[in-house]
């Protein structure tokens, strides 16, 4: 067995772990570090960060923001919520911070950010305990974000060719 | 017969109407030259039409800061400026047929000119006012390119090379 196939064996074991522990007692429990096996929700605001023609979300929608001097995009971990528990999260804690409330959102996994160069997640559980940001977004200190945004581009990319897009 | 081709050197195909196959063979050539004169005939009409209506649209709902309620930088119309430039030296270099990009504002106040084959076969150029272009693309498996040009509209070097990438990525 090699070292690769040894490390998803061990994730798909703390991945059923992680559901049956979340199954019973919700997602107050959730692991402190994001596993490769969740699924991650990121909701859709705008009819433009959804490319109707692949089903997809658009690449512009995981771009990071700069928040207290750090790039980040807002994802919600959904493993073992349904889709009314993920909605009620969106009305109680997403919508009232938006101009309008989501459209849709888009579902996809973990794993594909883990395989950007440099990407991981800090599940702060703020304002809702699900809530992570993905980070390590390129940053170089002195260089002007119109320079590396590229890089940006291309990780988004990726990983937003793995959220297709659902409805509300 | 002639003459009335060359009348109608607007069309794309000088043939269209005027000629009529008699067999079958060449009525079904017929209809699919038909089909793809149709095609060409729309796709480069589109690229000005949607372009200057999406443009239209990000003027009149990105010009303001915070204009998506996130805290987005508003778009100026020097960036407006510049991607419509930059699209139209696109068109003129892309082969006949290139689908027009779809037209997005971005939360840092750029524009994106993008193209998509699908989900997993994509190209995008962000533009910005200050005369860089960023992009990215997956144009195949492996050819992923991604960099930041400069852009001066007398230099066509930079346009080139990325007409080259949309080039690549319907091939």
């Amino acid at each position: 067995m090699t070292w690769r196939n040894l490390l998803h064996a061990i994730q798909r074991q703390f991945s059923i772990w992680h559901f049956l522990l979340r199954s019973c007692f919700g997602s107050l429990l959730l692991p402190s570090r994001v596993c490769g096996c969740e699924e991650l929700t990121t909701f859709v605001v705008s009819r433009k960060h959804v490319n109707w023609e692949t089903g997809f979300v658009r690449e512009e929608h995981f771009h990071p923001r700069r928040v207290a001097n750090r790039l980040e995009t807002s994802v919600i971990r959904t493993t073992a919520l349904n889709a009314t528990t993920v909605w009620d999260i969106c009305t109680q804690y997403f919508d009232p911070r938006q101009r309008h409330a989501a459209i849709g959102r888009g579902i996809g996994p973990a794993r594909v950010v883990f395989e950007q160069d440099g990407l991981s997640f800090d599940p702060d559980g703020i304002p809702h305990p699900t809530h992570a940001n993905i980070v390590g977004w390129r940053d170089e200190p002195g260089r002007p974000e119109k320079e590396i945004k590229h890089h940006w581009k291309h990780a988004a990319q990726r990983i937003a060719a793995k959220f297709p897009y659902e409805p509300r | 017969m002639t003459e009335l081709v060359l009348s109608k050197s607007t069309s794309i195909w000088p043939f269209e109407s005027e000629t009529r196959a008699v067999s079958t063979y060449g009525r079904m050539l017929d209809d699919l030259l038909s089909i793809a004169t149709r095609q060409v005939g729309r796709n480069v009409q589109d690229w000005d039409v949607q372009i200057e209506s999406a443009l239209a649209e990000i003027v009149a709902e990105c010009s303001v800061d915070d204009w998506d309620g996130c805290g987005a930088k508003a778009v100026l119309p020097e960036t407006v400026t510049i991607t419509r430039l930059v699209a139209n030296i696109l068109h003129e270099r892309v082969p006949k047929g290139t689908p027009p990009p779809d037209v997005l504002p971005e939360s840092d106040g750029e524009i994106a000119l993008s193209w998509t084959r699908t989900p997993d076969r994509v190209f995008s150029i962000s533009v910005g006012d200050h005369g860089n272009l960023n992009y990215a693309g997956r144009l195949a498996d492996g050819v992923e390119p991604h960099d930041v040009a400069e852009f001066t509209a007398r230099d066509p070097t930079t346009i080139q090379h990325l007409a080259l990438f949309i080039t690549q990525l319907f091939r």
